[in-house]
């Protein structure tokens, strides 16, 4: 390929945010018909650069180049009328509207007297559908698609003006293992009809089944653009972290029999969701909730916290009864949940780093419940951030300046000062990188040497391997099994997620099974 | 992880927004001050100790209100019934005043009618979910029908002299009522800033759900900022009474528009989640100067509609367009 010209290319980029330096001066170049990746650690720049590429930001110095011509900055709209397509992390989708007038909003087909021509909008949407291999309604409400169709719906719409340049950034952060392999096939099917792709991932799986160059950026910086093939998964994160990963030296172990048992939850159910569940964390535990999607890990630990009512059953904390019917009620039980997504249920964005972090929780030495104290705040601010490794440039900086993956973090920090005795926490780790994975297993491991029952639900099967003791593993809103210590490993949590049932009583079930796990 | 330390923002701790909040009051002061050399350079006795009073007066009902107000924006509500509720409330202690009710008991029950309606307010709003627009428009009604039925649609004189000393009475050579609105914006900026209700109302504004799951109980923090604008209403409606001496049903007519300029003039954002208090008492002074000024320059009362009107739409503008610095629009958000 670098005999031909590349259909995009940035030179010398650099973007400052006030005195934060995001890019230092980056070269980028897309080829068509490649997917090239572009790794580095939480707030590396990723984000920044795409930003840049997709008109959003004006870059402070450098220039950018499409099809060889020189592209002044004109906006987002003069980036998508030069064919560069963009799908942004954060979905865009309208939800009342429907697909089709999703995919085509902006420049929908019209009949005269600037009608809508609704046909013609019906037909290009499902072409477009089709080309994804994708079996949506084009009439269905954004709204009521799964995250996984909205995300494809997300490429629809990028893909409706037909561009050279599809830029991703991290697309399948929301998506579990089988949803990601059907969107690699999807990129991979672009690639081949001659789309360049721009694709950003933590997961370096991904990067590896798809990339044929990775560029590695850290601290705003281009540490290397290499063909894929040239490099191992050890040796990028090397790149990315400027020193070797220490390894996750975890092994799950039995708590003894001895410790309370902090949360217990016995034949709960939500009709539709979850039915009959139950379990115990004690203190000094961490338990993991595996599950695909649709399994009710998610809904359990909403009922958990009061943001979903269950129907029966009961669960226990510290042996008094929680009937939670607002998060207010769990709080007070000692019961905190990380929210699953982020954004709508977690940040509040006019707010502060700081602000975000103590919520509804005080800092340890603020003893006054009503009034703020700003310095105790802002000193305890300093230990979760060096704790957390949290990169962020002042407490007063407003959330959304940070990068995404520092987003979380500081959701997670939140969890920490929230002092709560039983943590719930969907999906710690969605978008962070690999290095910051393994402190926060360590911080959630720290949290329950501490004392307290910590129970992570993750559709990642590595993920939970590396940092439970042991394992629930649900399925269509039942308990199947638990993995004890000694069986505890990636394998056999997918392998029991995807069985269902126990391998005897799973024989009746066996053609359900198969629908819901597409090979 | 790494050791690389991020540089510092040349800003240092304060932050962008907090910046923009500063800047705004400032501008609003340099508009301020432009008016004041423009119109005593047409009118010299514009600036004189009498008029200058007559302004802070004038501003003080502005101000009180417009503590209570900016709290519901911040919550990304709105009240529209402070009109009302301030002419019921005037004419609830009027009317005990001038039967011989002791002064502290006839004002204490006109500020607890406020409470009540603000309560009513925000359990409309939480209980039956009406939009708190509809609600409050329906309040202005109500408390408009109260206040006339109160009265019987006359006026009342009021003759305890210590009532009306309020209005007159002067602190340190500042005039009383103003003290009254500085206190409320004391108060005000307390309760937003320095306590986790005032946190918990801003974050309410800005992300409700994130709000709720965060364990904040929304619906009482509803109901509580509603009956704070309610009671803000009603002591604005003491003080018109305690101004004026003779006040009917009427009193309160477009007062709630003007409220809302104010807030929105002080650079608290619509969209919710912001506040500016001390920006909202010092629009209150501003609008209240443009008024005395274009009456000392003899232009006719119905253009000082025109000239707040104009205002609102000239903060509404600079509201969006610190949206853009900031970056705090959807679209300038850095993704993940
Ligand atoms: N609008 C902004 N104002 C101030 N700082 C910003 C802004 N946008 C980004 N930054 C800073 O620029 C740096 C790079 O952020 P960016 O979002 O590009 O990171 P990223 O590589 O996408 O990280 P992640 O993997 O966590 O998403 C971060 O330090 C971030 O805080
Ligand atoms: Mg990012």
């Amino acid at each position: 390929m670098p005999d031909q010209q590349p259909i995009l290319a940035a030179h010398g980029i650099v973007k400052r945010f006030g005195g934060v330096q995001a890019l230092r001066g980056v070269d980028f170049d897309l080829h068509a018909s490649e997917v090239h990746a572009l790794v580095g650690e939480n707030g590396a720049g990723k984000s920044t650069l795409i930003r840049v590429l997709a008109g959003l930001h004006r870059p402070d110095e450098g220039t950018l180049e499409v099809n060889s011509r020189s592209m002044r900055f004109g906006g987002p709209l003069a980036a998508r009328r030069a064919g560069i397509g963009t799908v942004a992390q954060e979905f865009t989708l309208v939800p009342k509207l429907s697909v089709a007038e999703n995919v085509l909003l902006g420049h929908e087909p019209r009949r005269p007297w600037r009608l809508l021509d609704w046909p013609v909008m019906r037909r290009r949407t499902s072409e477009l559908l089709e080309q994804l291999g994708l079996e949506i309604d084009p009439q269905a409400r954004a709204g009521s698609l799964s995250i996984a169709d909205q995300q494809l719906v997300e490429i629809a719409k990028a893909l409706s003006l037909e561009p050279s340049v599809l830029i991703m950034d991290e697309p399948t952060a929301a998506l579990n293992p089988a949803e990601v392999d059907r969107l690699i096939d999807v990129v991979g099917a672009l690639r081949d009809r001659g789309v360049g792709v721009l694709y950003v991932t933590h997961r370096l799986g991904e990067v590896f089944r798809l990339a044929d160059r990775i560029t590695v950026l850290r601290d705003g910086e281009q540490v290397a653009t290499q063909a894929a093939a040239a490099i191992d998964e050890d040796e990028l994160i090397t790149q990315m972290l400027g020193r070797e990963l220490t390894a996750v030296d975890h092994e799950p172990q039995e708590v003894a029999e001895d410790r309370q048992a902090l949360l217990r939850v016995s034949e709960l159910s939500l009709e539709g969701d979850f039915s009959q569940v139950s379990f115990e964390v004690r203190a000094g535990e961490v338990l993991g909730i595996a599950g695909l999607v649709g399994s009710g890990r998610s809904e359990l630990m909403r009922a958990l916290f009061g943001l979903l009512h269950p129907t029966a059953g009961t669960a226990e904390v510290d042996a008094t009864s929680l009937t939670a019917t607002h998060p207010r009620d769990a709080l007070a039980a000692g019961v905190f949940l990380l929210a699953e997504d982020r954004k709508a249920e977690g940040l509040i964005p006019d707010l502060s780093v700081r602000e975000n972090l103590f919520l509804t929780a005080a800092p340890d030495d603020g003893e006054s419940p009503w009034l703020l104290r700003r310095s105790a705040e802002t000193k305890e601010y300093e230990q979760v951030k060096s704790f957390l490794d949290i990169r962020a440039d002042s407490p007063e900086q407003p959330i959304p300046t940070l990068s995404g993956g520092n987003q979380q973090k500081v959701l997670l920090g939140r969890a920490m000062a929230s002092h709560a005795r039983v943590l719930l926490l969907s999906e710690p780790t969605r978008g962070v990188d690999v290095g910051a994975k393994s402190d926060i297993y360590r911080a959630l491991r720290k949290l329950a040497a501490d004392d307290a029952a910590v129970v992570v639900s993750s559709s990642d099967a590595l993920e939970l391997s590396q940092v439970c003791d042991r394992c629930l593993v649900m399925s269509k809103g039942r308990a199947v099994r638990v993995l004890g210590p000694a069986e505890l490993d990636e394998d056999s949590i997918v392998a029991a997620a995807v069985r269902g049932r126990d391998d005897d009583e799973a024989v009746d079930e066996h053609v359900d099974v198969d629908k819901e796990q597409p090979a | 992880m790494s050791t690389t330390t991020v540089p510092r923002s040349p800003l240092g701790r304060l932050s962008v927004r907090r910046l923009l909040d500063v800047l705004q009051s400032a501008g609003l002061l340099a508009v301020l001050i432009v008016v004041f050399v423009v119109v005593s350079v047409l009118e010299p006795h514009f600036i004189s100790g009498a008029s200058l009073k007559t302004i802070l007066v004038n501003s003080s009902q502005l101000a009180v209100c417009g503590v209570g107000m900016t709290m519901v924006i911040a919550l990304r509500g709105i009240d529209l019934s402070v009109g009302s509720v301030e002419a019921l409330a005037a004419v609830v202690a009027a009317k005990l005043s001038s039967t011989g009710t002791p002064l502290a008991l006839a004002i204490a029950i006109a500020l607890l009618a406020g409470l009540v309606a603000g309560t009513i307010n925000g359990l409309i709003i939480t209980q039956l979910r009406v939009p708190a627009f509809v609600a409050t428009l329906g309040m202005l009604s109500i408390a408009q029908g109260v206040a006339l039925l109160y009265s019987n649609g006359g006026s009342f004189l009021v003759s305890d002299r210590a009532f009306t000393a309020i209005g007159r009475d002067v602190v340190l050579g500042v005039p009383l009522p103003f003290v009254i609105a500085l206190l409320a914006l004391i108060a005000g900026w307390v309760l937003f800033n320095q306590t986790r209700f005032g946190r918990h109302t801003a974050a309410a504004g800005d992300n409700e759900e994130a709000a709720i799951a965060s364990g904040i109980r929304v619906r009482s923090l509803i109901v509580a900022v509603f009956a704070i604008v309610g009671l803000t209403a009603a002591l604005a409606g003491v003080l018109v009474t305690a101004q004026v001496g003779d006040v009917d049903a009427t009193v309160g007519m477009g007062f709630e528009l003007n409220v809302i300029a104010v807030v929105v003039l002080g650079g608290t954002s619509l969209a919710g989640g912001r506040g500016n208090l001390p920006g909202t008492v010092l629009a209150s002074v501003l609008v209240a100067s443009i008024n005395a000024a274009l009456n000392i320059l003899g232009v006719q009362t119905f253009y000082q509609y025109l000239a707040v009107g104009l205002l609102l739409i000239l903060a509404l503008a600079l509201e969006a367009f610190r949206d853009r610095l900031t970056g705090s629009r959807p679209s300038a958000r850095p993704g993940v």
